[in-house]
């Protein structure tokens, strides 16, 4: 028996996360992958189909079908995601296609990369620089910090917004990352921490912009009503990818992106509206995009993100807990991770411990793509 | 007004900055139904003709937002910095990204701004400075 919407039965991150030397991110996947198909009970013969992303430090060795192999999985349909930039949610609605198509009913989904000890930070930046346009951005050297930070620059020009609101996400973040025993960095922070950290591109500080990192993460995917009908399965209610440009010069505008079209589609595809969601993980590889992320998903109105993010409302305890183990920011970037997606998992399951949110029945997960070229909301429900 | 004559993309590239080494900061509209793009290419953005102009820009405009760059990871940039990178909307209704040159504290968005053009490495660059 096939169910419409598909379960996450199972979730899993690579056995350490972080930096993590002398691990390539064959082994983070792997690692991720076993502990996810662990975690749901199953046996390699049990799934179908492997989606994984391109990392940026091994090109083929974390490709889908070389994973599928190393892990016993055969036969599969896969598919390798080469989606530049840094988003995983964007896998999504992908899988949710094919299971949809029934070219394949259990699913492994799995992304790993070695940003901070394969690549090394310097590179790692320079590479995620190559989003610009290379004929007439590049040349002007414009860090992908710099991009997303004029973004940040012209918020506050328009709103007011000021550096204290960014500063409040990195704050409520690393909070929650004080909590989490596996995250990268657990010393709390506060607003003038932030604001006294390193200016790297203005607005944005060191602080402002999110880690690099060793690691893995992977979910299991299924339509398969026996499997999903096991207790811990969380619904896909909606999964929506929506791309507006490429490249900066062609955004229409920087302080609102593709976020608010593909969130509109997905709490369409659900039934559902903002005031349903109980725990948040918009994208934050800089603070300034989860004050813009939260407009556009329809939390507040646009130019209001600073005032949301203040007085505790994104903090555990707060109306809106914003990623829970404490995001890219706080927790670990290794570039196209599900990290966020295995935490809603476990908020909705109950099973987040020290940062339970109480009655968590709806997780909201977001990412972007290029520079906010495209963007996805998946919604997940018990 | 002179007809845009690449027929590739990369022979396109080349026009575009040839016509910024002689000094002519160019942006592309449409003959056939007016439009006005930013980045340049060999059809229209809108209706796909293959109609398109060079039009010269007056150089004036005005910050749409900017990022004043103080770290780079590579040396060829960490050299530079701070430099001010933004991009800035043409008077003409062109969005171009460029260089700006300005005392740091008194730069903002919405700054009048004009540009001139200098040639790095063969490859000409647009640097805009407060108007």
């Amino acid at each position: 028996m096939t169910r419409s919407n598909p379960a996450i039965i199972g979730v899993g991150e690579s056995d350490e996360v972080g930096v993590v030397p002398g691990k390539s991110a064959f082994d983070h996947a792997a690692e991720a992958s076993v502990a996810a198909i662990r975690d749901a009970g199953l046996s390699p013969g049990d799934i179908d189909g492997v989606f994984t992303t391109q990392g940026v430090s091994e090109y083929r060795h974390v490709s889908a079908a070389v994973l599928a192999e190393y892990l016993g999985i055969s036969p599969a349909y896969t598919h390798w995601i080469p989606y530049g930039g840094v988003t995983t949610p964007a896998i999504l609605p992908v899988a949710v296609a094919a299971l949809s198509a029934g070219l394949c009913k259990t699913v492994l989904l799995a992304s790993a990369d070695t940003l901070r000890s394969g690549l090394g930070s310097a590179a790692a930046v320079t590479k995620i620089a190559e989003n610009a346009h290379p004929d007439f951005e590049a040349p002007y050297g414009p860090l992908i910090i710099a991009q997303y930070a004029m973004a940040g620059q012209r918020h506050m020009h328009e709103f007011g917004t000021r550096s204290e609101d960014f500063a409040e996400v990195a704050v409520a973040e690393r909070y929650h990352a004080s909590l989490n025993p596996r995250a990268q960095m657990r010393d709390p922070i506060t607003v003038d921490d932030v604001l006294g950290s390193r200016m790297i591109a203005t607005p944005l500080h060191l602080l402002d912009c999110a880690l690099i990192s060793d690691g893995g993460s992977a979910f299991i995917l299924t339509t398969d009503s026996g499997l999903a009908a096991a207790s811990g399965a969380v619904t896909v209610v909606a999964a929506a990818d929506v791309g507006t440009q490429m490249h900066i010069s062609e955004a229409a505008t920087v302080t609102e992106n593709a976020t608010a079209l593909a969130a509109k589609k997905a709490f369409a595809m659900a039934g559902l509206t903002p005031e349903d969601v109980d725990v948040v993980y918009p994208y934050d590889n800089f603070s300034c995009m989860v004050v813009i992320g939260l407009e556009d998903l329809g939390f507040c109105e646009k130019g209001e993100g600073g005032e949301f993010v203040r007085d505790g409302r994104i903090r555990l305890g707060g109306a809106l807990p914003v990623n829970t183990h404490g995001g890219l920011l706080s927790f670990a970037h290794h570039g196209r991770s599900i990290f966020a997606a295995v935490e809603a998992v476990r908020q909705l399951r109950g099973e987040a411990g020290e940062r339970q949110v109480a009655n968590a029945k709806v997780a909201l997960w977001h990412g972007f793509s290029g520079v906010f070229s495209s963007a996805t909301v998946n919604l997940l429900a018990l | 007004m002179q007809q845009v004559a690449s027929t590739t993309y990369a022979a396109l590239v080349e026009e575009y900055r040839d016509l910024l080494r002689q000094g002519s900061l160019v942006f592309q509209q449409c003959g056939a139904c007016g439009h006005k793009h930013n980045f340049p290419r060999v059809f229209c953005a809108s209706c796909h003709q293959r109609q398109l102009t060079w039009r010269v820009s007056s150089g004036r405009g005005k910050i749409y937002t900017y990022s004043i760059i103080h770290r780079a990871p590579t040396e060829e940039w960490a050299a530079r910095t701070p430099y001010i990178i933004g991009l800035v909307d043409l008077d003409e209704g062109v969005r171009v990204m460029g260089h700006i040159e300005s005392d740091l504290d008194v730069i903002t968005c919405d700054s009048g701004v004009v540009a001139a053009i200098h040639v790095l490495d063969d490859i000409p660059l647009l640097t805009f400075t407060l108007s």
